[in-house]
């Protein structure tokens, strides 16, 4: 035995075939095992020694599996059996037709003419004439982008009868056929987008003809025999779509590649973490961008706030738990995002003092949130007292509130006030916070 | 198999002193990958699994014959493919089919086309699919595609012509396209 020179269907069908393989099912082996005992001892199936050889076959299957076990244990692995297998159940590398028909949801039609033409496949041995005026072709303008017509393979004319193109017989039955059927016009078609991100999904649309079968190849080992294919592309890459029409009449075919390629980017592989600092007393979220090639960024700190730097700080207001997401854009315009949950552990409203005492002991006398003093930057502090509204202002940090009212130029009572500090950060973003104080005398 | 040459030599040994034990492991070890060479040839589970036993007591009695040293396995699969086949010459009712009709070469859609579909299908569909062909094809198509047996040996075997073999090999492969192609689109 040789090994044939297979073509690809045969060799697809062996390959996978030689795959296949059956789950041992021990009632097989019970049905052989009596089949054996009839060939070698055919007197037994007198019914006279029926009785007999039931204790004789049980006390030689006891000391074979005796001896069984004293020479062969631990060297064989013996396939699982038992009733919880299926019977005939056969172990498949089962595969699905991965992805032959990826319906998304469709995008946008973009409809970007590719290119039109119309050909006829003419065969070799038959020189029609009156074939020649639909021999034409056009190139048609779209988009801005020239597409040049691409002459397709011609193919030669299936004989449904037994003769040999040699016959002269068979000649004339052909010129006859070739006469009367429809011939292929074009292969050609049209698709949304040369360029896209990937995780996008391409429509195509061939050109409608009659009694045509499709095979799209997408040029990533996925196919399509749909006349109008959605495809989702989902690795960067540059495919050459191809399309092949088969005549159902006479089985010629024609091919059709895009002269321009079908460019899919790769999206920015979004990644990034975080640490917890304190500067001065001040808490912050330092964040890392692990991104590589982007160009954009927005991030989303899950309490409102947002931010489009590369790598932020942030400081949160409360603690608790917070969604973080930070979307990026690369160059192609390509964007990906990504999720991530973070803890903060303390609250922070510029660690203000909840109480002071402006008795004049010189302790506590004065009021201003102590984060103020220790960040660069300019401030406005009001406080609001319940009753006479606002009593104090300040934008120095040398003039904190001593308890007086501004205005009247009084001393204020004991008693619980409000203060807002609107505070311009040194990335010139202004930030406000509030909270109350308690006055003691 | 994972067994290791020794450990089968005893057991071959076993099986030459007819130690059913032996047998019984012989056909536990060999059963998962003959079985579906039996599927390839029957019509059904049932025939194959017949198939299987008829090759397995061949195999017992044969086993003299085994030089040590040669692919055990090798040997009992073919012992499996000729019980098939004299089951096929047993039951062949059906002429093969004598002509030399031309299969047309539409090589670049059928290299897609292969590409694309049929190996999208599972083996059960390809198994399937054999098993309906008819019984001509179905042996010469294994024979030739699975076993690697040449047409002349084919023709050898089966007692036909060269010719014949060749068409039905084109004619078994036309058909299974045309089934595998059904079946690819009722999913």
């Amino acid at each position: 035995m040789k090994n044939n020179q297979l073509d690809n269907f045969e060799s697809l069908i062996k390959s996978s075939l030689d795959k296949q393989r059956a789950v041992y099912d021990s009632s097989d082996w019970d049905k052989l095992n009596k089949k054996l005992d009839q060939a070698n001892k055919p007197f037994y199936s007198s019914p006279w020694f029926i009785a007999a050889s039931i204790a004789a076959v049980i006390g030689t299957v006891y000391l074979v599996s005796m001896f069984n076990a004293a020479t062969e244990q631990n060297t064989i692995a013996i396939p699982a059996q038992g009733n919880e297998l299926t019977k005939d159940e056969i172990v498949n590398n089962e595969s699905s037709i991965a992805n032959l028909l990826a319906e998304e949801e469709n995008n946008e039609v973009k409809e970007v003419f590719i290119n039109a033409e119309k050909e006829i496949s003419n065969k070799e041995e038959t020189n029609f004439n009156e074939e020649n005026k639909n021999n034409k072709s056009e190139t048609i303008t779209s988009d801005n982008k020239e597409v040049k017509p691409q002459n397709s393979e011609e193919t030669t004319i299936s004989e449904e009868n037994g003769f040999t193109p040699s016959d002269d017989e068979a000649s004339k039955e052909d010129n006859i056929i070739t006469e009367e059927i429809i011939i292929l016009e074009k292969a050609a078609f049209h698709m949304n987008t040369f360029e896209c991100c990937e995780g996008t999904t391409i429509d195509f649309v061939a050109e409608k003809q009659n009694n045509i079968d499709y095979l799209w190849s997408f040029d990533d080992g996925n196919y399509s025999k749909n006349e109008t294919p959605s495809h989702l592309f989902t690795s960067p890459g540059s495919y050459n779509i191809s399309l092949i029409v088969r005549s159902k009449i006479d089985n010629s075919i024609m091919t059709r590649s895009n002269d321009q390629l079908l460019i899919v980017h790769a999206k920015p592989n979004v990644q990034f973490d975080w640490e917890m600092n304190e500067e001065n007393g001040i808490p912050y979220t330092s964040f890392i961008n692990l991104t590589d090639k982007g160009t954009s960024w927005n991030w989303n700190f899950g309490d409102g706030s947002l931010s489009i730097e590369k790598d932020p700080n942030y400081t949160y207001r409360k603690k608790g738990q917070f969604l973080i997401s930070l979307e990026v854009s690369n160059i192609e315009g390509c964007i990906s995002s990504i999720n991530k949950s973070i803890f903060v552990n303390q609250d922070y409203n510029l660690l203000a003092p909840n109480s002071f005492t402006p008795n004049g002991d010189g302790i506590n006398d004065h009021f201003l949130p102590a984060a103020i003093n220790r960040l660069d930057g300019t401030f406005t502090m009001t406080v609001y007292s319940p009753n006479e509204g606002l009593v104090y202002e300040t934008k120095n940090v040398n003039q904190p509130w001593d308890g007086t009212n501004q205005k009247a130029g009084t001393k204020c009572t004991e008693g619980s006030y409000v203060w807002v500090v609107k505070l311009t950060n040194e990335k010139g973003i202004t930030e406000q916070y509030k909270g109350a104080v308690l006055l003691l005398k | 198999m994972k067994l290791e040459q020794r450990e089968l030599e005893r057991i071959v040994d076993g099986c030459k002193a007819k130690n059913r034990a032996s047998q019984q492991k012989i056909y536990e070890l060999l059963y998962s990958k003959m079985l579906p060479v039996c599927y390839r040839y029957a019509r059904s589970t049932d025939e194959a699994k017949d198939m299987l036993q008829d090759g397995f007591i061949k195999v017992f009695e044969k086993i003299e014959q085994y030089n040590v040293g040669g692919s055990f396995e090798g040997w009992v699969r073919r012992i499996i493919v000729n019980t098939a086949i004299d089951a096929y010459r047993k039951n062949k009712k059906e002429v093969f089919i004598d002509d030399e009709s031309r299969i047309k070469d539409n090589s670049d859609w059928e290299d897609m086309e292969s590409e694309s579909e049929y190996a999208g299908l599972s083996i059960n569909d390809i198994v399937e699919a054999m098993q309906s062909l008819s019984p001509a094809y179905q042996t010469v198509f294994n024979l030739y595609v699975m076993e690697g047996y040449t047409h002349q040996e084919i023709a050898d075997e089966l007692e036909i012509n060269i010719g014949t073999s060749k068409s039905n090999l084109a004619k078994a492969k036309a058909n299974m396209k045309t089934m595998l192609t059904d079946k690819l689109n009722r999913l």
